[in-house]
């Protein structure tokens, strides 16, 4: 081997930290890379498998109880492919902790379930008293075939035996829905819940762009043959996943971008610490005979060395990290999972971004470093070539000793490496500051609903209901100051999907905080109060009008308010807030149905309110009303667990941001250290101890910190304003909100990062021998 | 030990016309340094000629510019006026990459603290100025280095670091590596300034015997002893040349 290449291979090994460091990171850079592109393509395998298009149902009724022949019925009509009629019940799930919502689907053929279809992964098709059970749902409590389940269905306790597990296409996993799903024969849940017929009605089209008159149509038959269309749907499930999906993979692209970014900035800084250590080497060779372009070649080569091992560590780990990612989202989402493949693309992506990447960055500071004379290799002593006029911290700091004005003053010595550095740090503040006001503000989207949504316990009505019969099922359960309900319907505009809740006006479960124009009124028809999201996408201001439909009925309303409110903070469009009677009547049905009721308890202590949830919980049960039941806290709880996710990941970036921060400061100190030893020799010959010589580049770091804080600040709020618009654009809306509080957190976790990276140079530097820093050349 | 010549003056040591030429001549050589606050003339005005397969020195209290001078006559400086001419060769018009390949094939440059590779081991010190001089082929590199070695009685150490290496092994190893591309020159600034006596003395021997084998050895000292071994030289003073001696 070449003695040059040998060389280039012994720059890397000998110094093993920071090869280590640099090589961690492009690891994580490519690890990034690696890992979003093959999650990526893995999940969109899973999605088009498990979301097959072709089974799902283009409209879905509800309805009362209705004649077996409706199905046949409808099967007849123009535009109809295909219908399938089944039952769909919540029961109680009588689980360890209490209860669980359990969907019951009724089928009366298992031999032909064409929409919605579900895999028979182990045991059979359950028979009479038996129900198959969803896979997800052993994720609720452990489950093997064979165990006996037992359901609370209308107060009255039933044992059913489960006969196996299915998965079915499309449907999220049961803790992510908060809905267990079980199949049983029709004509068993039928008698289990006393109906004459079925519940619900799933209907395929020949020609999509008619579905929405053919669900008209059909409402029509449903209705003239005694059944009351309760609810409908138009569109396919699974696309809500997709999106989420879809959302969670852009975030955490992003965040691979960043940390890619920063792993070029800490290599940057790596290589220029490299040739600031080489130049005596540098002079030597040239002055033996190397050109310009052999020196160059030498730790090109040495950066190339770093790319490979650093790109070989990455891809690995990133198929790693691939793999436990699409594992966690395949069981959220409870797709299929095919077998992990990185594809010949994401590789050689991987090694050119590992590689080329590095390498284009590295030229310059190469190219730079390596125009150095022989002479000013060889000579140079360490100090400056003198100075030309009195520093400014002479004028400005002079208050302070002069070992910490020597720190701060380095800070103009090399004007590029400190931008840089302050660069890198900046950004690690910058990202602590996105991340904290992310988390904030998600905090604060979950306090203003509750501030807005004003209720100790929520209930979600299985089908809508009326008001007086929730009112008479509770009528003897103590402890409720205040009963009322919504009714949220899904809702299409040109502006995206919304939904439509209608609200008791001048409850105490809503408390509007307008924002522009006025809140209903007594007489109001026809009139909607757009939540801001809304009226921003949809660009409305109070007087326009707005046009919707949910597929089955259609509207045009006026504008006559704005007001804050991000419920159903993912859906595109908004919240668009009517009178409970208007929503009714925009659905056809009678006043006061509502799908949910918010419950303002007597008593607000924690456990009061758990104890009255488990009250109300058997209250709607034993009158045969489906729900379920959870108090504010488990609401919280519930939102806090779905944002878990994106919370985790984005202070993982924050933590590698930090590291790859405090790792160009550490390199910048330890060349300041280098180019400094005559001056460490001279103050140490003066009586200077370890820990005085140890102060100047403390504070050298630290005042890199202060400084870096300052510039993250102006660089950190817009930047964290825009990350939380683009997780509005990608994932869910949140209001900006900044805590003053987080500037503090940043400036000391800038500060702890600074310490951390002056440990090593300071100790370097205060252990220097004085006769090896004052040996002339 | 035989060393491949590649300098036609070295074929013929013997013929007058050899011995009489010049190898470097310098001319009304001088080196200013301007900045905001003063002017300072390293060398003023200097002359000579340094015969070929001479022991040369350069004499002179510290300060007095000598090892300017050298790096001058190295192409490691750039004088501020004046010429320097190198068997024939103007150095100063050179560009810095044509200075480092000539360097690398016609200058053998050995240093106070010696400047060797410090991940490389002697051997690979040797080779790596082999590699850079591109004076012979590859096929060539092992045995060269391995002669080169054996001139400076290092064979043994062939795979030393240099920090495995005292301070007049290393200095051996820098002499080896110097003659590497057999250069018709040898420049030693302050070769045996880091050395012990004894040490010094075997350095400054081994130094000597090279122009035996033709080379041209030309070397800065402030010790007026080492001075006094050559045969040639300049003593310089305050950046001016106060006395040459010739033979």
């Amino acid at each position: 081997m070449r003695a040059i290449t040998k060389k280039a291979i012994k720059d890397v090994t000998r110094r093993k930290l920071r090869a280590a460091l640099t090589i961690i990171g492009i690891a994580i850079g490519v690890l990034g890379l690696a890992a979003i592109s093959t999650a990526s393509s893995q999940l969109n395998a899973s999605l088009s498998y498990s979301t097959n298009a072709s089974a799902q149902p283009d409209i879905s009724f509800t309805t009362t109880p209705a004649s077996p022949a409706l199905a046949g019925l409808l099967a007849q009509q123009p535009n109809v492919k295909r219908v399938q009629a089944g039952s769909l019940e919540v029961a109680r799930w009588a689980i360890p902790s209490g209860h669980y919502p359990l969907a019951l689907t009724g089928i009366s053929d298992f031999h032909n379930v064409q929409i919605n279809p579900f895999q028979l992964v182990s045991g059979h098709l359950p028979g009479a008293g038996e129900v198959l059970m969803e896979s997800s749902d052993r994720s609720i409590q452990s489950l093997r075939v064979g165990d006996t389940i037992t359901v609370s269905i209308r107060n009255v306790l039933v044992h059913l035996t489960i006969s196996g597990f299915a998965r079915t296409q499309g449907l999220p996993s049961a803790t992510f829905e908060g809905l267990a799903f079980g199949y049983m024969p029709e004509d068993a849940l039928e008698s289990l819940y006393h109906l004459s017929g079925p519940t619900s009605f799933l209907i395929q089209v020949q020609d999509q762009s008619q579905r929405q008159a053919t669900a008209q149509q059909l409402t029509q038959i449903i209705e003239g043959q005694h059944a009351h269309v309760l609810s409908a749907s138009i569109g396919q499930s699974g696309t809500s996943a997709a999106q989420l999906i879809n959302g969670l993979l852009s975030v955490l692209g992003i965040l691979a971008a960043i940390a890619l970014l920063l792993s070029v900035f800490l290599l940057l800084s790596t290589i220029t610490t490299l040739i600031a250590e080489q130049v005596p080497v540098i002079g030597t060779m040239k002055a033996i005979g190397a050109r310009r372009r052999q020196i160059m070649r030498n730790y090109l080569t040495s950066v190339a060395l770093y790319g490979v091992i650093g790109t070989g560590i990455g891809l690995a780990l990133g198929t790693l990290v691939a793999a436990l990612l699409v594992s966690y989202i395949n069981s959220l989402f409870n797709l299929d999972a095919n077998p992990l493949s990185i594809s010949p693309a994401t590789i050689i992506l991987c090694l050119v971004v590992g590689i080329g990447v590095p390498l284009l960055a590295a030229l310059f500071p190469i190219w730079r470093g390596t125009r150095i004379t022989v002479h000013q290799a060889l000579s140079g002593y360490g100090l400056d070539g003198g100075a030309r006029r009195r520093s400014f911290t002479g004028r400005f700091f002079g208050f302070l000793p002069q070992t910490a004005q020597l720190g701060i003053r380095s800070l103009s010595r090399k004007r590029s490496r400190t931008a840089l550095t302050l660069l890198a740090l900046a950004l690690s503040g910058a990202c602590f500051l996105a991340v904290q006001t992310t988390a904030y503000s998600f905090s604060t989207f979950l306090t203003q609903e509750t501030n807005i949504y004003h209720a100790d316990i929520f209930v979600n009505l299985a089908e809508p209901t009326p008001r007086e019969t929730l009112a008479q099922a509770l009528a003897n359960t103590p402890g409720i100051a205040q009963l009322d309900g919504t009714e949220d319907q899904l809702v299409h505009s040109q502006w995206g999907d919304g939904v439509l809740t209608g609200i008791t006006p001048g409850s105490p479960t809503y408390h509007q905080q307008m924002l522009a124009g006025r809140w209903f009124t007594a007489n109001d028809t026809n009139v909607v109060v757009l939540s801001d999201k809304a009226a921003n996408n949809a660009g409305k201001h109070i007087g326009d009008t707005i046009s919707f439909n949910d597929g089955l009925h259609s509207a045009t309303w006026t504008v006559i308010g704005i007001a804050r409110d991000n419920n159903n903070a993912a859906i595109k469009l908004g919240v668009l807030l009517a009178p409970l009677a208007e929503v009714d009547a925009f659905q056809h049905l009678p006043a006061s149905y509502m799908n949910s009721a918010l419950i303002i308890a007597g008593n607000h202590n924690a456990s009061a309110v758990t104890a009255l949830a488990a009250q109300v919980d058997d209250a709607l049960s034993a009158a045969g009303v489906q729900a379920v039941v959870e108090t504010l806290a488990q609401v919280i709880a519930q939102n806090q667990s779905t944002f878990l996710i994106v919370e985790v990941l984005l202070y993982l970036v924050a933590v590698i941001v930090a590291v790859v921060g405090a790792i160009g400061l550490f390199n910048a100190l330890v060349m300041g250290v280098l180019e400094r030893r005559r001056e460490i020799g001279i103050l140490r010959s003066m009586g200077a101890r370890s820990r005085q010589v140890a102060l100047v580049f403390w504070t050298e770091g630290l005042t890199l910190g202060v400084v870096s804080w300052v510039i993250a600040i102006a660089l950190g709020i817009p930047a964290a304003y825009g990350f939380v618009l683009l997780l509005g654009k990608l994932l869910v809306t949140l209001p900006f909100a900044l805590n003053p509080l987080s500037l503090v957190w940043m400036l000391l976790f800038i500060l702890v990062v600074a310490t951390l990276a002056s440990i090593g140079p300071v100790w370097g530097a205060s252990r220097l021998r004085i006769a090896e820093t004052l040996k002339y050349e | 030990m035989a060393i491949n010549p590649i300098n036609q003056e070295q074929q013929n040591p013997t013929s007058p016309q050899a011995a009489i030429a010049p190898l470097v001549q310098v001319e009304h050589l001088s080196r200013v340094i301007q900045t905001r606050a003063q002017k300072t003339t390293i060398l003023d005005d200097i002359s000579f000629q340094v015969p070929a397969r001479s022991l040369f020195a350069i004499n002179g209290p510290s300060g007095s510019g000598k090892s300017t001078l050298l790096n001058l006559l190295t192409g490691i400086d750039r004088p501020s006026s004046g010429r320097i001419l190198f068997a024939g060769h103007e150095v100063r018009r050179m560009s810095e990459n044509r200075l480092a390949k000539w360097r690398g094939q016609h200058v053998g440059i050995v240093f106070q603290f010696f400047q060797l590779i410090p991940t490389l081991t002697a051997q690979e010190n040797i080779q790596l100025a082999l590699e850079l001089g591109g004076t012979m082929p590859r096929r060539q590199w092992r045995k060269r280095t391995q002669e080169c070695l054996r001139l400076v009685k290092l064979e043994d150490y062939a795979n030393r670091l240099p920090s495995e290496l005292s301070g007049g092994q290393q200095q051996r190893v820098a002499i080896a590596r110097a003659l590497a591309n057999d250069p018709p020159v040898l420049v030693a600034d302050e070769p045996t300034g880091n050395l012990d006596s004894h040490t010094a003395s075997e350095i400054f021997d081994l130094l000597a015997m090279l122009t035996h084998q033709a080379k041209t050895v030309i070397y800065v000292t402030h010790d007026p002893r080492l001075a006094a071994r050559a045969k040639d030289g300049i003593e310089l003073m305050d950046g001016r040349l106060v006395s040459e001696s010739r033979q």
